[in-house]
C-alpha cells in the first residue's frame, strides 16, 4: 500500500468518485488483467497522433512528414490489439479520426496553433508543491496536470485539450465550464506565470460510421480557481483523513458510480465479502504514475 | 481508395519494425484525407455548385 506522492486530476476525481475505487487503483495499485481498455486505447492512439504531427509541422512546416509521423505514433500507441466485435473504436476508426482532424481543422490554417517557447508548447506539464506532507515520506505532496498545447487564440492564451468520445450530446460544451481538471489545468499554467484565460477543448466523437467534431471554448474567472483550489485541499485533506483511519467509504453505492463510465473495474472486489480472495486471479499490481506518464509495477 | 487491409498491413509492418518509409506512410494518410474529401461530394441532389475541396486546399 501506497499513498501518492503525486495528485492528478484523474486521482482526485478517481477519489471524489468513490474512495474505495481510489483505494484499490490508486493506493493498492491494482489495474484488471487482459487486454488495455479499447477506449483509453483508441483516445491515446489519437492524441499521440495529433502531437507528434503538431510537433513536426509547426517545427519545420513539413507537411508531409508530419502527417507521416502522426500515423506513425498513432499504430505505435493503439498497438497490435483489437477490440472484440462490437465495439466502434477499432483501429481503423482511431485512423478515421485523425484523419478527419486533418480534414476539418488542416494545420496550415487550424485557427488553434501552440504557443512557442523553445519550440511548439505542445504536451505540456506542470507540478507544483501542495502545503501538505506525505503521510510516509514527509515530503511535499504534488499535483501534477498535462494538456494537450498551451496555445494562442485570438491573441491570448488558453489550454487546449483534445478529447475523445462515443457521441457529442447535447450538453457537450456545457461540460467544460465547470469542469474541476481543466480549472486546475489554468491553475497550473497560471503558477508558473502563464497569462492563461480558459481553455478550448476539441471534441472528436468516434462512431460506426462517420466523426463528428465540436469546439468549446471557456473561461475561468478567479473567483472560479479560488473555488476549485479550496476544493483540491479539501480532496487531499479527506484522502489523508483516509489514510489515518484506514477506512475508504465505498461512495459508488449511493452516487451511482459503480455504473457511471461502463461496469467499475473493481466491481469484483466490492460484491466479495473477502476480496483479498479475487485479487491475485483478477488483477495486476500496476499504477499509474501521473508524472513519468507510465504504468509501474506496484508492491504487494 | 485505400482499403482496410491495406492499413492493417501498414500497421503490421510499422508494429514490427519492418521496413516502411515516412513517403509511404505520409501517401496512405493523403488518400485517407482524399477519400474522405471526396465523399463530401457524393451527395448529389443539391443545387450547390460550391467548388470541391480538394487535398491541395488543406496543406
Amino acid at each position: 500500500m501506497e499513498f501518492p506522492r503525486v495528485i492528478s486530476s484523474s486521482i482526485r476525481e478517481s477519489f471524489s468518485r468513490c474512495p474505495q475505487k481510489f483505494f484499490n487503483d490508486t493506493i493498492i495499485g491494482l489495474v484488471p488483467k487482459g487486454a488495455p481498455n479499447v477506449h483509453l486505447a483508441a483516445g491515446g492512439a489519437y492524441a499521440a497522433a495529433l502531437e507528434a504531427m503538431r510537433k513536426e509541422f509547426y517545427t519545420t512546416g513539413d507537411y508531409d512528414l508530419a502527417v507521416a509521423l502522426g500515423m506513425e505514433a498513432l499504430i505505435r500507441a493503439y498497438g497490435p490489439h483489437d477490440p472484440e466485435p462490437g465495439v466502434t473504436k477499432t483501429f481503423e476508426r482511431t485512423v478515421a479520426a485523425y484523419v478527419e482532424h486533418l480534414v476539418q481543422y488542416p494545420p496550415a490554417t487550424d485557427h488553434v496553433r501552440p504557443s512557442q517557447g523553445i519550440g511548439p508548447r505542445v504536451e505540456f506539464s506542470f507540478t507544483l508543491e501542495l502545503p501538505y506532507l506525505h503521510p510516509t515520506t514527509n515530503e511535499p505532496l504534488l499535483f501534477a496536470g498535462r494538456f494537450d498545447q498551451l496555445a494562442d487564440f485570438n491573441g491570448a492564451l488558453f489550454i487546449f485539450d483534445d478529447k475523445t468520445t462515443g457521441s457529442l450530446s447535447k450538453w457537450w460544451r456545457q461540460q467544460w465550464d465547470l469542469r474541476s481538471q481543466i480549472t486546475g489545468y489554468v491553475y497550473g499554467a497560471q503558477a508558473l506565470g502563464y497569462d492563461v484565460i480558459g481553455a478550448i477543448i476539441r471534441g472528436m466523437s468516434i462512431l460506426k460510421t462517420k466523426c463528428d467534431t465540436q469546439e468549446a471554448i471557456t473561461h475561468r474567472p478567479q473567483w472560479m480557481i479560488d473555488r476549485w483550489k479550496m476544493r483540491l485541499f479539501y480532496d487531499v485533506e479527506r484522502m489523508l483523513d483516509c489514510w489515518t483511519r484506514g477506512y475508504w467509504p465505498h461512495s459508488g453505492e449511493e452516487n451511482g458510480g459503480c455504473t457511471t463510465y461502463g461496469l467499475c473495474n473493481f466491481y469484483t472486489l466490492c460484491t466479495a465479502q473477502d476480496p483479498s480472495h479475487y485479487i491475485d486471479s483478477n488483477y495486476d499490481r500496476m499504477r499509474w504514475d501521473p508524472i513519468d506518464r507510465e504504468m509501474k509495477e506496484s508492491q504487494e | 481508395m485505400l482499403e482496410a487491409k491495406d492499413l492493417n498491413d501498414l500497421r503490421k509492418r510499422v508494429l514490427a519494425d519492418e521496413t516502411y518509409t515516412h513517403d509511404e506512410i505520409a501517401a496512405a494518410v493523403k488518400q485517407l484525407i482524399s477519400d474522405r474529401l471526396a465523399s463530401f461530394e457524393a451527395p448529389t441532389k443539391s443545387k450547390s455548385k460550391a467548388k470541391p475541396v480538394n487535398l491541395d486546399d488543406l496543406i
